[in-house]
């Protein structure tokens, strides 16, 4: 049963993984505008941080990188750098509230796209004007996919009854 | 005997059910006609359903009857202009199969490869607007850069003067270069794919000039109408043996 369920958890881990490359999968797509390596990262960090998940992450990073041209290794560097960064932040300041996951997703992706526009900015000389319009609608898309996984992973998780013992 | 106020309630009374009674009147085998046939006629789902189908094909009927009449006036049109496109263009349906998910993508797949005609450097449109081109091609699928990817460029002429440029990208959209700042280009001029390149495409509209600025004796020009291609499927590819 255990093997059965852990055989179950590697498939849908895959499905999850793969069905995002494919445009208009309708898996976490919304009409192309979430990056779904950016979510997996924010639930599996905030969700808690260990080694295991931190190497899925980085899995999961160079999977994407795959399909993503030459170019896509900026971005790549970029997001493991900021996943550096916030499992340092999350280490050192975790909280297990809803309110302060939500600041930390909001910190997660300002720093994400900062650290893209730095890079970005320095190698192509984009203007912050481009550079916002075309993150705005990426931004928002993620913040609240995000957020939603967020609460269906970590605060809709089935309850947790100890056992009781009883003696007649 | 009625009191002043009485009569006179009595006569809007009047009055307002006389308007109704017209009303009614006037409208009455309509509404009669519409009550008959809600509740005494005979009708099943099945048979709504498919009346609603029937009314959907003769729209569509309807539609493919004016796409040809289009297609019709397009092709007299091109033979009373002399219009010819060269014998060396096809068009290739192909589909956009796998795209990375991650933001700055600038590249996707296609389904269509050499085996199917397909050779680097093709144009590839959506809805008659630019895409990107193929950059390197396998047997059965390609590779696609779009039109903001920092290593895609391709001349263009731009409005009624076709004054050349190139159309380039810088990693989060296009932008046109290579274009002296003595020439005159105002917003809103067309800007279409250059005959004259070494590819030799159809002069295809690709958009629009949204914005001019000058830098250090160039101008650049920014590009309005350009498709997300993260948001296209289906794509033609202009192939120009």
């Amino acid at each position: 049963m255990i093997n059965g369920n852990i055989f179950l958890s590697i498939l849908l881990l895959l499905f999850f993984l793969i069905i995002p490359i494919y445009p208009n999968s309708g898996s976490l797509d919304f009409g192309g505008h979430v990056d779904a390596s950016m979510v997996y990262l924010i639930v599996l960090t905030t969700t808690g941080v260990n080694r295991s998940k931190v190497l899925l992450g980085i899995l999961v990073l160079i999977f994407y990188l795959c399909f993503s041209g030459t170019y896509g290794y900026i971005e790549f560097c970029v997001k493991i750098l900021t996943l550096y960064a916030f499992i340092v932040f999350i280490q050192r300041f975790f909280w297990q509230n809803f309110q302060n996951d939500i600041l930390l997703l909001a910190t997660f992706f300002i720093l994400f796209y900062s650290l893209s526009f730095i890079a970005y900015g320095a190698i192509f000389g984009i203007a912050l004007g481009e550079f916002l319009n075309f993150i705005l609608l990426p931004l928002i898309y993620n913040f609240f996919v995000s957020t939603i996984l967020l609460i269906i992973i970590k605060y809709n998780s089935w309850p947790k009854v100890k056992d009781q013992v009883y003696q007649f | 005997m009625l009191s002043k106020r009485n009569r006179k309630k009595l006569f809007l009374t009047l009055l307002s059910s006389a308007l109704l009674f017209i009303f009614f009147a006037l409208n009455l085998n309509f509404y009669f006609s519409s009550f008959l046939s809600k509740n005494f006629s005979y009708s099943s789902d099945y048979s709504s359903e498919n009346s609603k189908l029937r009314y959907m094909v003769s729209e569509l009927q309807a539609k493919v009857k004016l796409q040809q009449s289009y297609i019709d006036e397009n092709i007299e049109l091109k033979k009373r202009l002399g219009y010819e496109l060269p014998k060396n263009i096809n068009f290739l349906k192909a589909e956009l199969v796998i795209l990375s998910p991650f933001t700055f993508t600038s590249s996707g797949i296609i389904n269509k490869g050499s085996s199917h005609g397909v050779k680097s450097g093709f144009i590839a449109t959506a809805s008659g607007k630019l895409v990107g081109k193929v950059s390197s091609v396998e047997k059965n699928y390609s590779e696609i850069l779009f039109s903001f990817d920092p290593n895609f460029t391709i001349m263009v002429n731009i409005g009624m003067n076709k004054i050349p440029g190139i159309l380039k990208g810088n990693g989060l959209s296009s932008y046109i270069k290579y274009v002296t700042d003595n020439q005159k280009v105002v917003v809103g001029d067309k800007v279409v794919l250059s005959s004259n390149g070494l590819e030799r495409y159809p002069g295809i509209e690709i958009g629009e000039i949204s914005e001019v600025k000058s830098d250090g004796g160039f101008l650049i020009l920014n590009i309005s109408g350009l498709i997300d291609p993260r948001n296209t499927k289906f794509l033609t590819i202009i192939a120009n043996d």
